[in-house]
């Protein structure tokens, strides 16, 4: 702390003559999600170009106090500790919780808020007001973000979770009945879950601990000048004012003018060993193979009668075919697994429907990725069909040979030929697609890869085997799709 | 194979347009029963059409067709029509490119119809096959695929496959015209044999030598009309009208 101070002086003394002498002073990178990111930052209903928040307030002052101009860089939360490591912000400030492991991989500034965790629930829930009670009652999920105070908690406790990329989704399922309750930081209810009527707050909030700064481990002298700028606010009463705007001031933040930076030096937690996390994605590999055999079977079911009626259906058969190719081939296919989770579950949640539409997520995928590929293998089949010469339909048809019974003993095996090689194409991409499927909480091969590793894993030793489990099952695929392409490909 | 009564064909004024085109211009035609006739003329002169319209591959727009009591009238092409069924029941076709089932065996190929459309057991099936093969000399090739057969060969496998349906006649539409010269004549020498058997063969030919030998009459047409028929002896030696001469001078070269 000693050492800081100096610094911090030193460079509160430095900086004016920097921006005099060589202005205007390159804007300092900061790194955030504004993706609902409410209270902290995101964009303005007003002008979803702007953004605001009271991190967005706080940067304006604490770019006054450096002297430096602050620009704000879109990065995914997950990913900051990254971007920064990588040199693409120069700090990452995103109600990021103070951890031990993080500590060890860069260098927090003074805290400059306090959070707590809050429980919410169901605006009807009767079984559990607390978390001490949640946890005795067996088959209870609670929702969270992946990568929080909150989700650590949870897995100490042993409850049931589910992990979100943002507390937008995790409430939403609250509603939608697909949790039991979601425990996130107390802003993040404060702006999205007490707005709610169908949701409210239960048991007093909890689990003490701080925001801070991230700055990279050797870029010291920022670290130092944003320290000594936050101390400077909370004297001044600018914090304050600040949160009180935003409504986030209350008596715990008093305390952060005693929180030393000691309460936060712990030691970072060790890695993994390679036994604990190999099972782990395995089960992951095993899930990814799941979805992409089962999508693909549910595409190659409804590809046939799309492409029969493409190729034989009266006119308006082939104009809905059509517009099915079109429409699925046409929108990405992360729109669609969004609908499909998220915008089902809205609609049977608005309107009362004799069916259930909230999926849960394997179902969702299986239909998001089957309904996307059948586009595709329809248009294969299509092609391979009408690459067969029409003289094998008249060469049947002289034989008495019905149409559909030409179509089956004739022109299908002939046309297998022509499909099979580009459909196990698509089965090696549809495979890696499979990937996707983390945003609506599958947590399939990839997912696991990046959890272990932003869990303190080694990037490189984990990276490597989630890489040959994806080699061991598609490089096989690769080779029986080029061998079938040699015996049977269609000859140009 | 066992025929009842014989079957004359008789086609009375038909006519197909394509478009503007006028490609049969009212044709007549009768073909007594177990008759070879050789159907000759320039190319685009309506002998393919004449001979796709008999077995309903191709509708005409006007006229009819008589085969014995059975009659095929006007615009009709569809496999589900049952007077299109019964043309292609009394007709099997044999196609310049051959036009075998590629994914099947030759015995399979001669196979299929008889077990899928006539729902022959495996065995007589099979036994038709061997039998047919056996006819135009490749009962030692039943195992081959399509790909491993000469155009002759391939070709042979086609004429057995039409006849595994047990039709009265074939149509032949310029079944030598893709083969070389010694493959030519295997194949001629199979139609040979199956017209001492009594089959009605209508052909559209450019192999004046065989029709002259083998045919019992020969019909030109050109320009969607009959121009001339006879004995070959009459029509090839000496044409008496001047678009049948035109013709016959050019295939002499």
């Amino acid at each position: 702390m000693a050492s800081n101070a100096l610094f911090a002086n030193f460079f509160v003394l430095f900086v004016p003559f920097v921006v005099v002498s060589s202005a205007p002073a390159q804007p300092l990178r900061w790194g955030a999600d504004a993706e609902g990111g409410a209270p902290y930052i995101f964009k303005d209903p007003q002008n979803p170009r702007h953004n605001i928040g009271f991190e967005v307030d706080l940067a304006k002052v604490l770019a006054r106090e450096l002297g430096r101009p602050i620009a704000f860089v879109q990065k995914d939360f997950k990913n900051l500790f990254l971007d920064l490591n990588r040199g693409d912000i120069d700090f990452a400030m995103n109600g990021l919780e103070v951890t031990p492991d993080r500590k060890a991989k860069v260098r927090f500034t003074r805290p400059y808020y306090i959070y707590k965790l809050q429980l919410v629930v169901r605006a009807a829930e009767k079984r559990f007001q607390t978390l001490d009670e949640c946890k005795d009652l067996p088959g209870l999920t609670l929702g969270t973000m992946e990568e929080t105070a909150a989700e650590r908690l949870l897995d100490r406790l042993g409850i049931a979770k589910k992990n979100y990329d943002g507390p937008v989704e995790c409430y939403q399922d609250l509603v939608a009945g697909r949790l039991d309750g979601v425990l996130l930081d107390l802003p993040m209810a404060q702006s999205y879950a007490k707005p709610n009527p169908r949701l409210r707050y239960t048991g007093a909030p909890l689990a003490e601990g701080y925001y801070a700064i991230a700055v990279k481990k050797d870029n010291e002298p920022l670290a130092a000048a944003l320290d000594a700028a936050l101390d400077r606010l909370l004297a001044g009463g600018e914090l304050e004012r600040i949160y009180s705007r935003w409504n986030l001031w209350n008596e715990d933040q008093e305390k952060l003018r005693l929180a030393a930076v000691a309460d936060i030096t712990a030691e970072a937690q060790g890695g993994f060993t390679f036994a604990h996390y190999f099972t782990y994605l395995v089960e992951g590999a095993y899930l990814t193979v799941e979805i992409t055999l089962v999508s693909m079977a549910l595409a190659i079911l409804l590809a046939l009668p799309i492409a029969l009626a493409r190729l034989y259906g009266p006119a308006w058969l082939r104009g809905l075919a059509m517009l099915y190719v079109e429409f699925f081939r046409g929108i990405p296919v992360l729109l669609l697994l969004y609908f499909l989770y998220y915008g089902l579950a809205g609609i049977s949640e608005q309107y009362d429907l004799w069916i259930d539409l909230r999926l849960n997520p394997f179902t969702a995928a299986i239909l998001g990725f089957g309904l996307n590929y059948a586009a595709y293998e329809a248009e294969i089949y299509r092609a391979g069909i009408s690459a067969i010469p029409q003289g094998q339909w008249e060469a049947a048809a002289s034989l008495g040979m019905s149409s559909p019974l030409t179509f089956r003993r004739v022109i299908l095996p002939q046309a297998i030929r022509n499909i099979l090689p580009p459909m196990t194409n698509d089965l090696v991409a549809l495979f890696k697609d499979t990937s996707l499927v983390s945003v609506i909480g599958v947590v399939e091969l990839n997912k696991r890869f990046q959890m272990l590793t932003k869990s303190g894993g080694d990037w490189v030793e984990i990276g490597l085997v989630t890489a040959c489990l994806y080699l061991v099952m598609s490089v096989p695929l690769g080779y029986l799709s080029r061998y079938l392409e040699r015996r049977w490909g269609v000859k140009s | 194979m066992t025929h009842d009564a014989p079957l004359n064909i008789t086609l009375a004024g038909v006519t197909k347009r394509y478009g503007e085109r006028l490609v049969l211009d009212g044709v007549n035609l009768t073909i007594a029963a177990g008759q070879t006739v050789a159907l000759i003329g320039p190319s685009g002169g309506g002998k393919s059409t004449l001979l796709r319209c008999l077995n309903g591959l191709t509708s005409f727009d006007a006229g009819e067709i008589r085969v014995g009591p059975h009659v095929l009238p006007p615009r009709r092409s569809h496999g589900n029509d049952p007077a299109v069924r019964q043309m292609r029941r009394l007709f099997g076709m044999v196609f310049q490119d051959f036009q075998l089932f590629p994914h099947l065996t030759a015995l399979e190929n001669v196979m299929e119809a008889p077990r899928r459309v006539l729902g022959l057991p495996r065995s007589a099936a099979t036994e038709r096959g061997l039998s047919l093969l056996k006819r135009v000399g490749l009962a030692n090739h039943a195992d081959a695929w399509p790909g491993q057969l000469s155009g002759g060969q391939k070709q042979r496998v086609a004429i057995a496959r039409a006849l595994a349906m047990e039709p009265r006649g074939l149509l032949c539409d310029e079944i030598t015209s893709a083969l070389d010269p010694e493959l030519k004549n295997e194949v001629l020498g199979v139609l040979e044999d199956l017209k001492k058997d009594g089959l009605t063969l209508l052909m559209v030919t450019h192999e004046i030598g065989f029709a002259r030998r083998a045919a019992d009459r020969v019909v030109v047409l050109a320009d969607g009309r009959i121009v001339e028929e006879g004995p070959p002896a009459q029509v090839l030696a000496g044409p008496q009208t001047p678009r049948a001469r035109l013709f016959l001078r050019t295939v002499r070269g």
